[in-house]
């Protein structure tokens, strides 16, 4: 018999958990929230889905896509749906890390110094081609991102709950870029990517688009709007969804095999296993179950690892991609036997 | 021709061996050739400056072009002394209207330029032969001398001028130095009597290297003919068949002296002679029978001993043809062999009917290869056109005895499934009763509808599998395996979803819901109790 990590472990026995957060109408909200960002955003479920999940999980993401697929009007979509704040940065190669945290300034009539709040005090911020700014500033979001705080003058400022950071970067851009450091790309939960959409999605997305629709829609509050406390409610639901040991253990082994593979000159750490429980979880309340599967674990583990992994260099001259070989991991890790 | 009177070796030499044994004998009776050769160009000379004292050059020109008739009188002289006949400067000035009879007009005319003239004249001269047993014979001799030949004629042209020039040269070095001579003006004016002077010098110059050159190429030709017709071979057989009678003789006088020696030694004892005329075998059998033996012995042997390393012997049956190689070979030229002409002889020569015979089986080869190439290619539209369809594998694959560490065969599954799952969930252990009824399906479905579940499959994607093959119209089921029905597709589902209640969530269904599931599993694996 396995165990279950649950903060209220429910018996055998019942049918329905008789006590706790209420899941149906947890369900409900986010089944609304989702249709409506999708709505929104045409054809692209599967990113929503993933960008959801992190909300969900308070991690942050990082979007990768070719220029015009819709990645700031899923922040600003995703912003609409519940009463946040939503901020942009446009990340530049000249841009300091002041820029982004704020800084203190000296107030000569009230002779003091007075902090002013950089974009980072929001609920959603936006990095907007994140790897166009160098490494000194890209590391102004480190502290924000892992502990949701900037440290200003000594001062360590707390952003607002909740809070998401949602970066963009071109991957077919190269010039005049700077790679996001390790340390950096390890406090992405997630590494969403970007596709075009079918042939019937762009058909809707165009003529939702050219007859002003999605404009008219951001720009007034959505039915079904969340407020932020219900948002944080949602997101402290996902800790209580139920986990069982083989389930853990399975999502354990597949961070670990990243770490036996020849293919991988780089492999997931500990982050990554935490990444993918928190992950797996928020993926079973968005599908509406309070329990996790391992299929959970297995959705989740390539957007939790893609960005965690580095090719070994005969792999990357294969042609490979971290998507392609970590699929081969996986179907070499047993699932759940029980 | 007589070879034992060869004056020189007869011994194989190069042809730059041959110019220079000609050399060596122009030189040894350079006097007489020398005086045959000018005593006619020099009556030309004569006669042209009488009739042409105007032109000199004209007429040096012509003493030039006539040299092939001087020629004969120089290469006559050299063959005789090469045989061992001496001949005098007068009887071989006597020979000159009869050497110059044969092919004089050719030699004057389109074959005065032949840039061989010395290695080709003892051809005219010598063999006598004219036409297309003279061109037969050239292309033979050419073969091989007609370069260095070439070369000589060559060599020979600078010979002269360089020895014109050396000439003059010593007689203006004879001058005085008082005799002022004003050069230029002198040689610029073209007088007759210097131009005779310079002719006269050419003259001397064209006398003096024409034995070399005769001679030379003379001795290239010999060279060339001892080389064809073994020359040294047949003078050594000569040697050897002399040596042999003087023996002969010899020992027909010893015969004679020993037989009068029986005679009075006395005919009672009626001894045989013995063979003592053994080493000189009549018949000839027994003279190859001398000559294997003579040959096997230590004369014709050179033995020496040699240390090294070398490769172990191993059995080198591979330098052996087959006997199936030789029959494919004869095959493979009967297949080339024309069948309505077999009489005739192939122009081709032996290797026609091979090379035929190959170039058939290679493209009949070739042909087969592409069907089979081209039935492989298109073998599914082909199987489709003729709505066939592949055979189901007779043998079952092997089962998996384990999944999901779940014990999946049927042997380790109670009689009566349904009546053993009611009885544990009523027992109260409900996982363990789902867990049989979950591991009594999958048994099934490996078994009767060989499912391949691989151990990286979660049980949601088990069940998608079995969904997938509900409907093999959509393509997505493998035609091959046999598919599953709605109800059964239905049932895995519901199943499944109840397994991962019970399994993740540890939440068990109602009773009458695993009630359901019994019946449902009874009646989708109804032929299988």
């Amino acid at each position: 018999m396995s165990d279950i990590t649950t903060p209220n472990q429910t018996t055998q026995n019942e049918t329905a958990p008789t006590s706790g957060p209420n899941w149906q109408a947890a369900t409900a909200q986010l089944a609304q929230l989702r249709n409506t960002v999708n709505r929104l955003l045409i054809g692209q479920e599967n990113v929503v889905d993933q960008v959801m999940v992190a909300l969900l999980a308070s991690g942050h993401v990082l979007l990768e896509g070719v220029p015009g697929l819709g990645k700031t009007l899923l922040v600003r979509a995703l912003a609409n749906c519940f009463s946040g704040n939503f901020r942009r940065i446009q990340f530049t190669p000249d841009l300091m890390p002041a820029d982004v945290t704020g800084h203190a300034i000296y107030h000569m009539a009230e002779s003091r110094f007075e902090v002013r709040r950089g974009p980072v005090f929001t609920n959603l911020l936006l990095a907007d081609e994140i790897n166009r700014a160098p490494a000194k500033t890209q590391a102004a979001l480190l502290e924000v991102m892992q502990e949701k705080q900037v440290t200003i003058d000594g001062e360590a400022l707390p952003t607002p709950r909740p809070f998401m950071v949602l970066a963009t970067q071109n991957p077919i851009e190269q010039e005049g870029t700077y790679p996001l450091p390790e340390a950096e790309l390890d406090r992405f939960l997630l590494k969403v990517l970007i596709d075009f959409p079918s042939l019937d999605a762009e058909l809707r997305l165009a003529a939702a688009a050219s007859s002003g629709r999605i404009d008219r829609q951001l720009e007034q509050p959505l039915p079904g709007q969340l407020t932020i406390e219900q948002l944080r409610q949602l997101q402290a639901l996902v800790p209580r969804v139920a986990l069982d040991q083989q389930v853990l253990s399975y999502a354990v082994r597949l961070v670990r095999a990243t770490r036996e593979s020849s293919q991988l000159r780089r492999a997931a750490g500990p982050r990554a296993s935490i990444g993918l429980l928190q992950a797996a979880r928020a993926n079973a309340l968005l599908a509406g179950r309070e329990f996790a599967l391992p299929d959970d674990v297995k959705a989740m583990a390539i957007p939790v690892m893609r960005h965690r992994v580095g090719l070994s260099p005969d792999m990357e001259i294969d042609g490979e991609t971290p998507d392609s070989v970590l699929a081969q991991i996986i179907d070499s890790v047993e699932a759940p036997r029980l | 021709m007589d070879l034992n009177r060869l004056a020189v070796r007869a011994r194989l030499r190069s042809p730059w061996e041959s110019i220079d044994l000609g050399v060596a004998l122009a030189r040894r009776q350079w006097w007489p050739l020398f005086v045959v050769w000018l005593l006619p160009a020099a009556l030309v000379f004569g006669a042209t400056s009488v009739w042409l004292w105007d032109s000199p050059s004209l007429a040096i020109f012509l003493v030039w072009w006539l040299k092939p008739v001087y020629d004969r009188l120089p290469l006559f002289i050299a063959s005789r002394t090469l045989f061992g006949e001496s001949v005098s400067v007068a009887g071989a000035l006597r020979q000159f209207p009869r050497q110059n009879l044969r092919d004089w007009f050719a030699w004057l005319t389109w074959r005065r330029l032949s840039p061989t003239r010395a290695f080709d004249m003892p051809v005219t001269l010598l063999e006598q032969s004219s036409g297309a047993a003279r061109s037969a014979r050239i292309n033979v001799l050419h073969r091989k001398h007609a370069s260095a030949a070439t070369w000589l004629t060559v060599t020979g042209a600078h010979v002269e001028m360089f020895l014109s020039l050396a000439l003059m040269a010593l007689i203006y070095l004879f001058i005085p130095e008082q005799v002022e001579i004003d050069w230029l003006p002198f040689l610029a004016s073209g007088e007759l009597w210097l131009q005779w002077a310079l002719n006269g010098l050419y003259l001397l110059v064209m006398a003096a290297v024409a034995p070399f050159y005769i001679v030379s190429g003379f001795a290239l030709y010999i060279g060339r003919r001892i080389e064809l017709e073994a020359w040294d071979i047949e003078i050594q057989f000569r040697n050897l068949r002399q040596r042999h009678q003087r023996t002969e003789k010899q020992s027909a006088r010893t015969v004679v002296a020993q037989l009068l020696l029986l005679c009075v030694l006395g005919l009672a004892t009626m001894a045989p002679s013995g063979s003592v005329r053994a080493e000189a075998p009549r018949t000839p059998e027994a003279a190859r029978e001398s000559v294997d033996q003579i040959l096997s012995g230590d004369d014709f042997h050179r033995r020496e001993k040699v240390d090294g390393w070398r490769l172990k012997d191993t059995e080198k049956q591979e330098d052996e043809f087959p006997e199936w190689m030789i029959n494919f070979i004869e095959w493979l030229e009967s297949l080339g062999q024309d069948d309505d002409r077999e009489d005739e002889p192939s122009s081709y020569g032996s290797l026609g009917p091979l090379i035929g015979g190959l170039i058939e089986l290679l493209l009949w080869g070739g042909a087969i290869a592409l069907v089979l190439y081209l039935l492989w290619q298109f073998r599914d539209p082909l199987r489709q056109g003729l709505r066939l369809r592949r055979r189901p594998k007779a043998p079952p694959k092997a089962a998996p005895e384990t999944l999901f560490g779940l014990d999946v065969r049927r042997s380790s599954l109670p009689a009566d499934v349904c009546a053993e799952v009611l009885r544990l969930w009523r027992a109260g252990d409900q996982r363990g009763g789902l867990g049989l009824l979950y591991r009594a399906t999958l048994s099934h479905l490996i078994e009767r509808y060989q499912f391949e579940f691989g151990d990286h499959l979660t049980e949601s994607e088990c069940a998608q599998l079995v969904s997938l093959r509900q409907q093999p119209a959509d393509g997505g089921a493998d035609e091959d395996m046999r598919p599953v029905s709605g109800t059964l597709a239905t049932f895995v589902q519901n199943l499944t979803a109840a397994w991962q209640q019970i399994a993740y969530a540890h939440r068990a269904p109602a009773s009458a819901r695993l009630e359901q599931l019994c019946g449902q599993w009874q009646e989708v694996f109804a032929d299988a109790h």
